[in-house]
C-alpha cells in the first residue's frame, strides 16, 4: 500500500523512470549479488519440461496477440528467452 | 474492421527447448566403430494451428497457421512461418446510432470520363451513384451509398479481406554463451502491407538460472485503402481520395528470466515502441451531432496523431506443482495517446492420465481511453486537432474465459483444442449524452468466440 | 552462508582426493589404480541422450585398459531414469543420486557433467556439457590419464 502512495505522488514520467530503475536493479542484483539464486544444475528436471519454458506455445501466443491487438488499444510486451533444462 | 496487420512474430522457440528434440547427425569420423547417434531424436518441428473467430453476428475469420522449425546443426535453428487470414463481415465505423436512418458513402470505383452509368446496386446493398467530376478531370468516381434503418449501427457491410503473412527466423548459439536471433516478416492484405526485421541477443548466467535478453524490431507499413486516403476531419463523401500513406515503427525489448526455484520460473520484460507516420484508420468516421437533439448532422473522417510512443512491462510466472502447472501473467501498458491498460492472465494446467491436460484460462483486461477518443463531436464546438470514435481506443474492460484440452502424441508432438469466449464491456450510456443519444447504446457490444485447433509434430 | 558452503565443498573435495566418498553404491576406493569416468546424467537432459553412445564407446575401447565408466543419475523420479535406460541402454554401471549428494560433493556446475579421476584417486578433469565438438578433447583426457601409471 505504501508503494502505491509513493507512485501516486510521482508524475507519469517519474513513474516510468522508477519502473526502469527498478527493472535495471533487478537485473543487476540477479547478475551480481544474488549469484546463487536458483536451483542446482541437476535440479532442472521440471524446467526441462516444454510446458515450463517461457512462452511455451508460440503459435498460440501469436494468435492471441493478433486478436487482442485488433480489438484493444495495447499491444505486445513479451520476450522469449530463458528457463529450460539449462543443459550445456 | 481491419484485423490490423500486425505480422505474427517469428516463432521464437528457445534453442534449448529445441535441443531437447535434436540429433547431431554428425558421426565421429575417426572411429570406424563409433556407434550411430540415436535417430529417434527429432530435428524438425511442424507447428500448425487453425483459428476460427466469430464476433457476435459480425466479423468472422478463419486463420490457418504453419510454422516449421529446423535444427540445422548443433548451434543453429531455422524457422519459417506462414499464415493466411480470411476475414469477412461488417464492423462498426464509429458513427453514433440515430432514431433516423443513416447513410454511409464511400468511393467505389474510378471510371473514364463519359462512361455511361446507370444507378446500380453494389455489394452489400449499396446504391451506386456518379460523383460529379472536377473540372479538367479525365476520370470520374462511382460512389456507393449504404443506408441503415433507424437505431442501428452504421456498419461497413462490404468488408471482406484476405491477409497473408510470411516470416523467417534464424537463431545461432555463439561461443561465450551468447545466442543471436534475427528474422524477417512480411504481411499483405488488400489495403495494407507491413514489413518487419528483428534482431535479438540473449545470454545465460548463474548456471543457466538467469537469462538476459534484448531485441529490436523495425517495421515499415504502407496503407492503400480502397478509395484512397481521406483528408482527416473532412466530411465523408464519395470522391476518390488521397495517395498511399506510410508509417514506421521501432520497438525494443529488454527481458530477464530467472529460474527462482526448482518449481518456479519468472520472466520480466520491458518494451518500448516508437511509431510515426499514418496512424489513422482510413475507414473510420466520427459523428458531428446537433447540440440539442443529438442527431448526427455529418460524419467526419477520424484523425489520430502521427506519432505514438508505447511502453509496457510484462511479468510471466510459471509454477510447477506436484503434477499441475499454474501460470500468472501481468502486463502494464501506457502510451502517449493517453491509453493506459492492465492485463492479468491466469492459466491452470490440470494434468490428466497419459500426459493429456485440461487448461482453463481467464484473462482480465482494463484500458483507459485515448486523449482524443470521443463518442461523438458536437456541432458548434471548435473542432479538436485529433478525434476518433474507434471503440478500440475507448474506456472498457474485457474478460476472456477459455478451456483448452491437449494431448501428446509422441515425443515433441501434440494435438490440442482451445475454446475461448471474449467479452468487451464499455459504457454505452455516458452521463453527458445529448438528446436522442441518451436512448442509444453508444458502445457497440463486442463478444467473440474463438476456437483454436493445434497440431504440432516433431520428426 | 557462502563461506559455509565453501567449507563443506572443501572437505568434500579433500575426502574425494582421499577416495573416501561414499554414497549409495558409490565407493571410489574400490577403483583405486583405475581411471574413473564419473558421468552425471538425467532423463530430461538431451545432450545426455547423445553422450550415452559415446560413453558406451569408451567402455568398448578402454575397459580392458583400466577405464571404469559410472553413470550417476540425478533424476528425482526413478521411473523416468528407468524409461531413459530402456530407450538408451548403458554399457556401464549406474548409481542413483536423486538427492544430488554426489553431484553436490563433486560441485557439478552444469548438465551433463563428467568428472575424470586418475589412478591415484585425484579429480583431474571436469567435463561440463556434451557436444560433438568436445568429444575429441574429452577422449584425449581419458587417454592421457590411462597412460599414467598408478604411482
Amino acid at each position: 500500500m505504501n508503494m502505491r502512495r509513493m507512485f501516486e505522488h510521482c508524475s507519469p514520467n517519474r513513474r516510468t523512470e522508477f519502473l526502469k530503475v527498478a527493472l535495471l536493479s533487478v537485473v543487476l542484483a540477479s547478475l551480481g549479488g544474488c549469484a546463487s539464486l536458483g536451483p542446482k544444475p541437476w535440479q532442472h528436471d521440471l524446467m526441462a519440461q516444454p510446458a515450463m519454458s517461457v512462452n511455451s506455445d508460440p503459435l498460440q501466443s501469436a494468435v492471441d496477440d493478433h486478436i487482442y491487438f485488433s480489438k484493444e488499444g495495447s499491444s505486445g510486451g513479451r520476450s522469449y528467452a530463458g528457463g529450460g533444462c539449462g543443459c550445456n | 474492421m481491419q484485423l490490423k496487420p500486425k505480422p505474427p512474430l517469428p516463432a521464437k522457440t528457445s534453442l534449448r527447448r529445441l535441443l531437447a528434440t535434436a540429433a547431431t547427425g554428425l558421426l565421429a569420423g575417426t572411429h570406424a566403430h563409433a556407434q550411430e547417434v540415436p535417430s529417434d531424436v527429432p530435428t524438425t518441428t511442424l507447428d500448425t494451428g487453425l483459428l476460427y473467430y466469430h464476433e457476435n453476428g459480425r466479423v468472422r475469420a478463419i486463420e490457418p497457421d504453419f510454422n516449421l522449425t529446423q535444427q540445422v546443426n548443433e548451434n543453429s535453428l531455422l524457422s519459417l512461418g506462414f499464415t493466411v487470414d480470411s476475414v469477412t463481415g461488417p464492423t462498426p465505423l464509429g458513427a453514433v446510432p440515430s432514431t433516423l436512418p443513416q447513410s454511409y458513402v464511400r468511393p467505389y470505383k474510378i471510371i473514364p470520363l463519359g462512361t455511361p452509368v446507370t444507378v446500380t446496386t453494389a455489394s452489400g446493398g449499396s446504391v451506386v451513384t456518379l460523383v460529379p467530376p472536377a473540372t479538367g478531370a479525365t476520370t470520374q468516381t462511382l460512389s456507393a451509398t449504404r443506408t441503415v434503418p433507424a437505431n442501428t449501427y452504421l456498419l461497413d457491410n462490404s468488408f471482406k479481406d484476405l491477409r497473408y503473412a510470411v516470416n523467417a527466423g534464424w537463431q545461432q548459439t555463439l561461443d561465450a554463451g551468447f545466442t543471436l536471433n534475427g528474422g524477417l516478416a512480411y504481411s499483405k492484405e488488400h489495403d495494407y502491407r507491413a514489413e518487419t526485421v528483428n534482431l535479438g541477443v540473449s545470454k545465460d548466467f548463474n548456471q543457466h538460472n538467469t537469462t538476459l535478453n534484448a531485441g529490436v524490431n523495425y517495421e515499415s507499413d504502407l496503407s492503400f485503402p480502397l478509395g484512397g486516403t481521406p483528408t482527416p476531419l473532412t466530411v465523408m463523401n464519395g470522391g476518390w481520395k488521397g495517395p498511399d500513406a506510410r508509417r514506421s515503427e521501432v520497438d525494443a525489448v529488454l527481458g530477464l528470466t530467472q529460474v527462482m526455484t526448482r518449481r518456479w520460473l519468472t520472466s520480466l520484460s520491458y518494451s518500448y515502441s516508437n511509431g510515426h507516420g499514418y496512424e489513422n484508420d482510413p475507414y473510420k468516421i466520427i459523428s458531428v451531432v446537433d447540440p440539442i437533439s443529438g442527431q448526427p448532422i455529418s460524419q467526419l473522417y477520424e484523425n489520430r496523431p502521427d506519432y505514438r510512443r508505447k511502453q509496457s512491462v510484462y511479468l510471466e510466472n510459471k509454477v510447477h506443482l506436484s503434477k499441475d502447472i499454474v501460470e500468472v501473467d501481468l502486463r502494464g501498458y501506457r502510451d502517449d495517446w493517453g491509453i493506459k491498460s492492465i492485463t492479468a492472465d491466469l492459466r491452470y494446467r490440470y494434468m490428466l492420465p497419459g500426459d493429456a491436460y485440461l487448461e482453463p484460462h481467464a484473462r482480465y483486461y482494463k484500458q483507459s481511453a485515448a486523449n482524443f477518443y470521443d463518442y461523438y463531436l458536437v456541432s458548434g464546438q471548435p473542432l479538436p486537432e485529433y478525434a476518433s470514435a474507434d471503440t478500440r481506443l475507448a474506456n472498457f474492460h474485457a474478460l476472456t474465459y477459455g478451456l483448452k484440452f491437449g494431448m501428446p502424441l509422441d515425443v515433441g508432438s501434440e494435438v490440442s483444442i482451445r475454446i475461448e469466449y471474449y467479452d468487451q464491456i464499455g459504457n454505452g450510456s455516458p452521463a453527458f449524452a445529448i438528446g436522442q443519444l441518451r436512448q442509444q447504446n453508444l458502445f457497440p457490444a463486442l463478444t467473440a468466440v474463438t476456437v483454436l485447433l493445434g497440431y504440432s509434430y516433431a520428426f | 552462508m557462502q563461506k559455509m558452503l565453501r567449507g563443506v565443498l572443501g572437505v568434500a573435495i579433500a575426502l574425494i582426493a582421499c577416495g573416501a566418498v561414499q554414497a549409495e553404491g558409490l565407493d571410489l576406493n574400490t577403483y583405486r589404480g583405475k581411471v574413473v569416468y564419473l558421468d552425471f546424467w538425467a532423463s530430461w537432459c538431451t545432450p545426455c541422450r547423445r553422450s550415452f553412445p559415446w560413453l558406451d564407446d569408451l567402455v568398448r575401447q578402454f575397459s580392458n585398459r583400466d577405464l571404469v565408466v559410472i553413470g550417476v543419475n540425478v533424476d528425482q523420479s526413478h521411473e523416468l531414469a528407468q524409461k531413459f535406460l530402456s530407450d538408451t541402454p548403458a554399457a556401464f554401471s549406474i548409481v542413483y543420486d536423486p538427492q544430488g549428494a554426489i553431484a553436490t560433493a563433486f560441485k557439478i556446475v552444469g548438465m551433463p557433467s563428467a568428472v575424470l579421476i586418475d589412478r591415484t584417486g585425484q579429480v583431474r578433469f571436469q567435463h561440463v556439457g556434451f557436444s560433438d565438438s568436445k568429444k575429441d578433447e574429452y577422449e584425449a583426457h581419458v587417454r592421457a590419464l590411462l597412460a599414467e601409471s598408478s604411482h
